[in-house]
This record gives structure tokens, sequence and C-alpha cells, in this order.
């Protein structure tokens, strides 16, 4: 595995001490679901009805595995303080231990996988229970407050992501430039996965942006006349709006095949973006647009006919300015004329959903081919 | 090499040790081409080689005498080297071919030679204890500079010199070679006109350095500067006297002109062996006769700026300065010093927008850094943008300036910069032709001296096949016969006398006692 971080940090069986087995499985059998992981052939379909949804707010309640795969609790605003950044080619998902995956008894009892890379399926995606600015999804120089919402920016652009995506329909989130020293800029907009942060959102293919200075907005590094600019003070809102009706495969990855890794007691997926794939099979969406409101007023359509993907609300921040991101429900500036519009806040929840229906399909297209011992990477 | 990129500000001088020239024999005396490219070293053992100055490797050797070569000068154009050695022989080189192209034979002899700066044809001889002597080389005739004491009215032609201590005369042509500057051991400067034409040179004007009227101002020698009008005269009263030219040819009758700077050690009251200009005329470099210390003033005020030393106990023979750049050769036991400057390396030279940064410095990137296009971009920007384009004129081939003399705009176009190396032959043994050494005329009854110089690279049968060197001799009337060069005078006299100066140039004996062998 020729990852980002270095071999050590792939999540590996440690030697097994008897006494923890035994807890293990007690644990297991206490909490009834051994069926989950009781047979390859029907576990696919097992698990659908009792837990549809994740459990949102994390794993800290299923405290019945104390096994390898067990990580330290993390409250609704947290983030693993420590923590590997998306960079170099690389993304890092953050992934807790799926309850309802199969050969979880066997993979907590058996002693011979010690030192072998633990399945990628044996975990699923962590989904943030609320919308935030994302800690690892982010440019290192930018340091985010407590209250996870607050960014302050560095010397030259480097971006944030928030940490959940849209791909349908009508959204809103909205900024306050709280703070802007002299010389600084801000891009505000909207970002796809792979829009590159440590530059302006705008300069690739993957991102929509308005600039503070002249109020410009920028695709593709070409900055065309927009807007008359906006300052410290100016609350900006950023509106997309996409077709519910979609060709594409809505769903998110579930990245159960993507190998494990654990970094300072976290497990994360490991992926390798695939920006240069990404760029040649974009084409733009019909009907998509992307609008900016500059203290409740609508500066007109920015965008159209953007490229379909997921979108990320994205800030950019030149010379050290300040921004503070508002995901909703309560704006100070609510949209008008666009009815149907939600606020991002709404999200957090409905990608739950759609993150369990990407493990569930996972799970029902590899039917009976996961196995323990073989199936790291699973053939398609 | 482009020199305006070599060219450092402010300091002009050189500043340290850059190295040693070994020519495996004793280096004796050394001079540069007008150019700086080749530079031209006489060595004990009669043989001249030359330096490429760029790369410091050996362009070619001349086996130009048997005796020591004592002088060197170069012709304008670089084609020509003269050299004098102490049989009183002067031999003309070309110095592509390395034909010997002329070989005058004086009878006394010869202290200095020097080429005229413009014409190619005329060579100046300073035999010893007569007045100097300018050579044709076309037609080998030869005439005396006047340098006796010029008529009470000043215009009628001077008296042939009668005192012995008024023959000792060195001698200089001037900057571009329209006089000759003679100075004799009591202290006065004859200047002398050089016509155009056929007809006799005539002095114009007379001086002396000091009015004190001893032997202390005997004059050692005259350098002109190559450029800045000015020259310096050498005296033995330990005095470097700096003059503009101008003011000596425009004296008033009667008057002595006040030089420029007087140069001296006042600390050690040093005696200068030898002293030069630098290429702009900017410095004078003076070395000490009593160790290797070489003096750099700055000329317009004097001031002594630095002094460079050798290793102690050294003897310096001899010191010139690089006519483009700030370098300074000097030689001392035998061996040829390069004194530079610091190589500070200077890359922003070649990538004019390239900064070179003492400290690391944070680079401010420019809100703008990464917009391929801005509709709302500043108008100044733009302008800037125009002014990046400068065009370089890459067909014209531009003089360099510091190659042309301050009266002409062309560089001469027959110079000679560089000479073309021969790739190195891997397996000399196949050349080699067995007849050659044994049945060749007899060893023995060559001349020890050019057995030497020959080596074993086959030159020497090469050269006798070709065409005959012109020899003249020159018959100078009044020129004492016989005398020991005094080069030699102080090894030679040693064995016989056994004297103090025997002592004090142990060097020297030693190698002429291989040479004899």
């Amino acid at each position: 595995m020729s990852g980002g971080l270095p071999a050590e940090y792939l999540g590996r069986r440690g030697p097994k001490r008897k006494l923890e087995t035994e807890r293990a499985k007690a644990a297991a059998a206490a909490a009834g679901l051994l069926a989950a992981a009781s047979g390859g052939s029907s576990g696919g379909h097992g698990h659908t009805a009792g837990a549809g949804v994740h459990e949102t707010g994390g794993h800290n309640k299923s405290s019945h595995h104390k096994g390898e795969l067990s990580t330290p609790s993390l409250g609704t605003h947290q983030f693993p303080k420590e923590h590997p950044f998306n960079r170099d080619g690389y993304r890092y998902i953050l992934a807790e231990a799926d309850p309802h995956a199969p050969f979880r008894k066997e993979f907590d009892e058996s002693v011979d996988l010690a030192g072998k890379p633990i399945p990628g399926f044996l975990c699923r995606v962590l989904t943030p229970p609320i919308i935030l600015l994302a800690m690892h999804d982010r440019a290192p120089q930018i340091s985010i407050n407590d209250d996870r919402l607050t960014m302050t920016g560095y010397k030259f652009y480097c971006t944030v992501r928030a940490n959940h995506s849209v791909n349908q329909g009508c959204w809103y989130f909205e900024t306050k430039i709280l703070d802007f020293p002299d010389g600084a800029a801000t891009r505000i907009g909207w970002a796809q996965r792979y829009a590159n942060l440590q530059a302006p959102l705008g300069f690739d293919k993957f991102g929509y942006s308005v600039r503070s200075r002249k109020g410009t907005k920028f695709h593709e590094a070409i900055g065309r006349h927009y807007s008359s600019g906006y300052q410290a003070g100016d609350v900006i809102g950023c509106l997309i709006d996409m077709p519910e009706k979609q060709t594409r495969d809505l769903i998110p990855s579930s990245y159960k095949d993507k190998p494990l890794i654990k970094f300072k007691s976290h497990f994360y997926f490991e992926e390798k973006d695939g920006i240069k794939e990404a760029q040649k099979t974009l084409k733009p969406l019909p009907g998509a647009s992307i609008t900016f409101f500059k203290n409740g007023e609508s500066l007109g359509q920015a965008f159209t006919d953007i490229y379909e993907g997921d979108y990320f609300p994205a800030i950019s921040s030149f010379r050290c300015a300040k921004v503070k991101a508002n995901f909703g429900p309560k704006f100070k500036f609510p949209p008008k004329g666009h009815p149907g519009v939600r606020p991002l806040s709404a999200r957090a929840e409905a990608m739950a959903v759609e993150q369990s229906l990407a493990d569930m399909r996972f799970f029902a297209e590899k039917d009976g081919a996961l196995s323990l011992d073989t199936c790291m990477f699973p053939s398609p | 090499m482009n020199i305006e990129l070599l060219e450092s500000f402010g300091q002009n001088y050189p500043e340290e040790n850059d190295g040693t020239l070994d020519c495996i024999t004793m280096a004796l005396t050394c001079a540069f081409n007008r150019f700086g490219t080749l530079l031209a070293v006489g060595c004990n053992d009669g043989r001249v080689v030359i330096w490429d100055f760029l790369t410091r490797g050996i362009a070619k050797i001349l086996s130009a005498h048997v005796h020591p070569v004592c002088s060197l000068s170069w012709s304008r154009s670089g084609a020509w080297l003269v050299s004098a050695s102490t049989d009183n022989s002067v031999s003309v080189w070309n110095v592509l071919s390395g034909e010997c192209d002329h070989k005058f034979r004086f009878p006394s002899p010869v202290l200095k030679v020097q080429f005229h700066p413009r014409r190619e044809h005329h060579v100046l001889v300073c035999p010893m204890k007569h007045p100097p002597v300018v050579v044709d080389l076309t037609d080998g005739s030869h005439a005396i500079v006047p340098t006796g004491t010029m008529g009470t009215a000043g215009t009628t032609g001077p008296t042939p010199a009668e005192d012995e201590s008024e023959a000792q005369v060195v001698a200089a042509y001037d900057q571009r070679g329209e006089h000759i500057f003679a100075g004799n051991a009591k202290g006065r400067v004859t200047v002398v006109a050089l016509p155009s034409d056929k007809a006799a040179m005539r002095a114009v004007t007379q001086f002396k350095v000091s009015q004190q009227v001893s032997s202390t101002t005997a004059i050692k020698s005259i350098e002109f500067a190559r450029k800045s009008g000015s020259f310096l005269v050498n005296t033995a009263d330990r005095v470097i006297r700096v003059y503009k030219t101008s003011d000596v040819l425009n004296l008033t009758e009667g008057k002595d002109p006040e030089p420029d700077q007087k140069l001296q050690d006042l600390v050690n009251k040093t005696m200068w062996k030898k002293c030069c200009f630098s290429g702009d005329g900017e410095y004078v470099c003076a070395g000490s006769a009593r160790q290797h210390a070489l003096y750099i003033w700055e000329k317009a005020t004097g001031t002594l700026m630095k002094i460079l030393h050798g290793l102690k106990g050294e003897l310096l023979a001899d010191v010139v300065w690089h006519p483009v750049r700030p370098i300074v050769a000097s030689i001392s036991q035998g061996v040829v010093t390069v004194w530079a400057q610091q190589q500070v390396e200077n890359w922003s030279a070649f990538a004019p927008d390239f900064k070179e940064l003492d400290e690391n410095v944070d680079y401010e990137e420019r809100e703008s850094e990464f917009d391929l296009e801005d509709e709302d971009k500043s108008v100044q920007l733009n302008e800037e943008e125009k002014d990046d384009d400068i065009e370089v004129d890459v067909a014209n081939n531009a003089p360099i300036p510091v190659f042309c003399s301050s009266d002409e705009d062309e560089e001469d176009p027959k110079s000679l910069l560089y000479l073309p190396s021969a790739p190195d032959i891997e397996e000399p043994e196949e050349h080699y032709v067995p007849g050659v050494d044994g049945s060749g005329p007899d060893p023995s009854l060559e001349s020890p001296g050019s057995k030497r110089g020959a080596g074993n690279d086959g030159k020497d049968t090469n050269q006798s096949k070709k065409k005959r060197t012109k020899t003249t001799e020159i018959n100078l009337t009044n020129a004492p016969k016989d005398e020991v060069h005094p080069m030699m005078a102080k090894s030679g006299g040693a064995k016989d006398k056994s004297g103090a100066a025997g002592k004090r140039t142990t060097g020297r004996p030693k190698a002429k006692d291989k040479k004899s062998k």
C-alpha cells in the first residue's frame, strides 16, 4: 500500500490477549447482534431492518464493541484532535466500527489474524451529525475556532470546505465577514471535493466563488465582472440550485473497499484522489446554477450550467481574513424568491441516510464475496 | 566570456591569492597580451611558456633561447611576441605557428624589449649602457633614440651620450606610441617624438624627476597606463612618481612637472622591483624588491588600498596587471602567482528577474497570483507587463569595449586572442621514428641548452625543417662589449667573487648549474 501516510499507520490487528477476546465475546453476545455477522449468505439483508440509519452522534453508544475496532468517543462538535489532512493526492475519511458488518464476531474472536490489515468493510463512514467546517478537509494553515464555524486565513490564499456536500435540490448558507486586515480578501462559494485547498476558490474547474475585491466572480482562474464587492461586516449568502432529477448515481461512496488506516487511535478510509479522471469526466449540469447574495440582496445568477457533482460550502481567505459561516437553519437574511430552498443544516440527516444506503448497497453487492482473509480489496 | 558580467562594482583590484601557474622551470618574466587572454612567461632555461589565461593551461611552449629570458612583449594584435635573452639576443616569434621570424644579436645585454603599441613592425630595445634602439622588423634596420642632453635652444638635435651614467637609459613607448619616454641614471626623462613617416626621431622635451643631483634618482623604469593617459617613473630613491602625459608634453621650457602622486612605502622604505598600472589605469601596483609583496595604490588619491603578501622569504621577479580584469600576476621564486578578487557567483546577472537573498524571506503572494484572467484587474498591471519586453540584438556582433582602444570603435579583426589546441595524441609511440634519434646529428654536438628546450615531443625536428630565421647583427657604436647581463651578474659573479650577492639569490645558481650539465 503506497498511501499518503506511512505503512505503519495501516490499520492492523495487534496481538490478541485472551482476556480481551473473552470480554469481546461476552459483549457481542449480550448485544444480540450475532445475527448480523452470523452468515454471509443472509447477513446482507439481515441488518437492514435493524439499523436502517447510522446512529448519528457517533458510536459512543455502541459500547458493546470493545475489540480491535473500538475508538474513542467524539462529541457532536468534535473531530479527532490529531488527524491526517486531505493533501498530496490523498483523502482521509473518518470511520467507525460498522456494527452491521459480517464476520464481526469472527474478527473479534480470531487470534491468527494478528498483524494483518483490518478489512475495510468492518468499518463505515462516520457521518457527522451536524454541518460544520471540516477539520481535515482544509489547508492546514487555516485555523478554525472551537465553534467550527469561524475560520481565520493565512498570509496567502487557502481554502476550507464544510463537512457535508449537496448534489441535488436548492441549498443555502451564509457567511459573515468578521475581520478584514489590511490587504485581505476572500473568495466564497461552492467547491467539489477535488477543488485545490492551497489556492483560492475558483482556481480550478471544481470551484465557483465571488471575491470581496470588486465583487468579481471566479471559476477556472478566470475572473468576470459580477458585483460591486463586499467588506467586513457584510453577510454573503451562497445559493446552489441543482435539478432533483439527475442521470448520475447520487448515492455516495461507502468507502468500504478502501484501505483502512489507524491514525492516533482513530480509523480512516484512505482514498487516492482522482483529480485527473474527475477533470475528464466533468460535464455541465443543465439547469444548475449558483447565486450569491449580499446582505439579503440577490446579486444575480453568477454561474449557470455548472458542472455536475457534489458541492461543499467553501471559503478561501487571503491575508488572514476572518469569516464565520452560518449553515442555518436560522439565517440573518433568508434568501428571497427561491421557494424550496433548504438550509444546509438540513443536509446532515439526509447525508446519514444516504451513507447507510451506500453501506447496504455495498454489502448487497458483495454478498458472499467478503471474508476476513482475502477481501481486503474485493475485486469488483 | 562576457567581461561586463564579470565586472564588480567598487573594488577593482585583486584581494587574494588565486593560485599559481607552474611552468616546471624557473619563471623570470611575464607579459599579458593586449586582451588578457594569453600570458607569456619567460623562463630560466630559455623557454617561453604561453598560458591560456581563461583555462589556466599551457597553450604553447616556445623554445626561444638557450639562456634565460629577461624580457617579453606582445604586439598589438597578439600575433607576434618579442623576447630578449641574457645572451644579448632578441627574437621575434609568430605566436600561432611558434616559428621564430627574426633574430637580432646585440653587442651588449638587452634589458627590455617592447613592441610599438600600434605598429606591428617596430620594437623598442633597451641595451645596457646604451641609448635605446628602435628596430624595424620589415628590413632589420635600426635607429638609435636620441636621449642626450638637449641643446639650450631646445630645438636642436641631441648630442650622443658621453657620460656612462647618462648612457644607462630605460625607455618606454607612450600609450599610443607617439612618443618614447627615456629615463637615465641621473633622473632625467627625455621625451622623443616618433614621426609617422621615416623621418628621424627628435627629442621634444626633457625634465628631471627630482632636483637632487645624486645617484638615488636613477630611473629604474617607466611604465604607461593602457588608459587614462598617465605614466609612472620608478626611481632608485624608492618613490614612484605618477605623471600625466599631457602635463609633460605641454611642459614649458626649463620647468619640471609636478607629479600627480608620489607613492612610497614610508614604513619600510621599500625599493620597488617592478611597477605597473591596472588595466583601467585607476590603480598602481608595485612589487617590493626585498620580499614577495605587492602594494596597490589608488592613482587618483594616492591611497594605499591593499598589500598582497606572498610567502615569507620569497623574492619578487616581475609583476604585471591583467589588461582588462582586476587580476595581477607576479613571479617569485620561479613560479607565477595569480592574484584576483574573490569570485562571488552572480546568477542574477543571467536572469534579471532573479533575486538573490541572504536570508530566507517569505514570499508575499499577490491576491491575483492564481488568476489567469481578471476583468476587474487594475489597469496599471498591464503597463508593467509591457516593460518586460526588451529587444535583444542577437544578430550583430557588438565590439567588446574593453578590447577597443579609447580612440577606436572597432576591434581589430586580425587580433589573435586564443591559440588553437591540438588534440592529445593518445599513443605517441606510433609516430616515433627510430632513425631520428640514432642517425641524427650527434647529440653531443648540440648545445646543451637547445637539447633541454626541445623536450621529447619532436618540436625541434619540426623546427629545423621550417624556413630559416632571419638573423641580424646589430652593431652599436659606443656599446659596451663583453658585459654580463645584470640578471646573470648576480649569480654569475657569485661563483667567482663569492660575494654577498650570491647569498641573497640562492635559487639561481642552482638552476644555472643544472643547465650547464
